[in-house]
């Protein structure tokens, strides 16, 4: 079984980690949440626009221009063509691919595409961000970018389900956090708890650095 | 009032896609042809 008789809860508003190996189905999970896989047994609800972030340059059409994609994009999310037009810019900007706009998305590199897509994903105020591991492919510089971006989402009511084998995007983003192992949810909890377990879990030696700081 | 935005009841996957399926079941059909056929275990 991928993913075997999962319950779960996330509140509006809330900053979910989700840690885990490969192939323990952190992926899959975030796929049944946003609806491009159905579960074969079981519900799921979600209350709210999902903008989800799970595949490099997943949701695109790369044959089309970078600004068609922004506007088809955006009117998935329910925006209007009009509105979406008048986002472009700042979301052009944001992913610093101004040059770029009459290109088509295949022609981008995927920290292009990543930027793209985090960009428009998060321009658009969904209820809930889904980001994917899509930030690992992104340079220090939009890394930053990206983090602060993700700050500000942390005062609204913006419900963020973040996979990341990176330690230290999690500690800083999130303040639960969910252990998958095997399709199955191992541990869930406050931050600091589940990641110091899934450590000694992993890497019982402590060869890892030290762990940052939760800064809530 | 704190609202729900994410609830799952008891959702499971068995297979993530089509070709999954029919990888599982090209070797089914192998293992039963070359008697190699073993039931999966049971799940506790």
């Amino acid at each position: 079984m991928v993913i075997d008789n999962i319950d779960l809860t996330i509140n509006c508003g809330e900053k979910v980690g989700i840690i885990g190996a490969n192939g323990s189905g952190k992926s899959t999970m975030l796929k049944l949440i946003s609806g491009i896989l159905q579960p074969t047994t079981g519900t799921v609800r979600v209350k709210g626009a999902i903008a989800p972030l799970i595949e490099l340059g997943a949701g695109f059409d790369t044959e089309l221009t970078v600004i068609d994609n922004i506007i088809l994009y955006g009117v998935m999310l329910g925006y209007s063509q009009l509105e979406m037009r008048s986002r472009a810019k700042d979301i052009l900007e944001f992913a610093e691919l101004e040059t770029y706009a009459s290109i088509p998305v295949k022609g981008l590199s995927s920290g292009m595409t990543a930027r793209l897509g985090f960009a428009i994903a998060t321009d658009v105020t969904p209820n809930i961000l889904i980001l994917d591991e899509v930030l690992s492919v992104g340079d220090i510089s939009f890394k930053n970018k990206c983090s602060q971006r993700m700050k500000d989402f942390w005062q609204d009511d913006v419900t963020i389900l973040l996979v990341s084998h990176s330690m230290d995007m999690i500690c800083e983003n999130c303040h639960k956090v969910i252990w998958m192992e095997q399709g199955r949810i191992k541990m869930i909890g406050q931050t600091q708890d589940v990641i110091n377990q899934y450590l000694e879990c992993v890497d019982p030696t402590g060869m890892s650095s030290s762990l940052p700081q939760v800064n809530q | 009032m704190i609202q729900e935005s994410i609830r799952l009841d008891g959702v499971s996957l068995w297979r993530r896609t089509q070709e999954e399926f029919s990888y599982d079941l090209k070797k089914t059909i192998f293992s039963l042809f070359n008697g190699q056929y073993r039931q999966p275990a049971k799940k506790w």
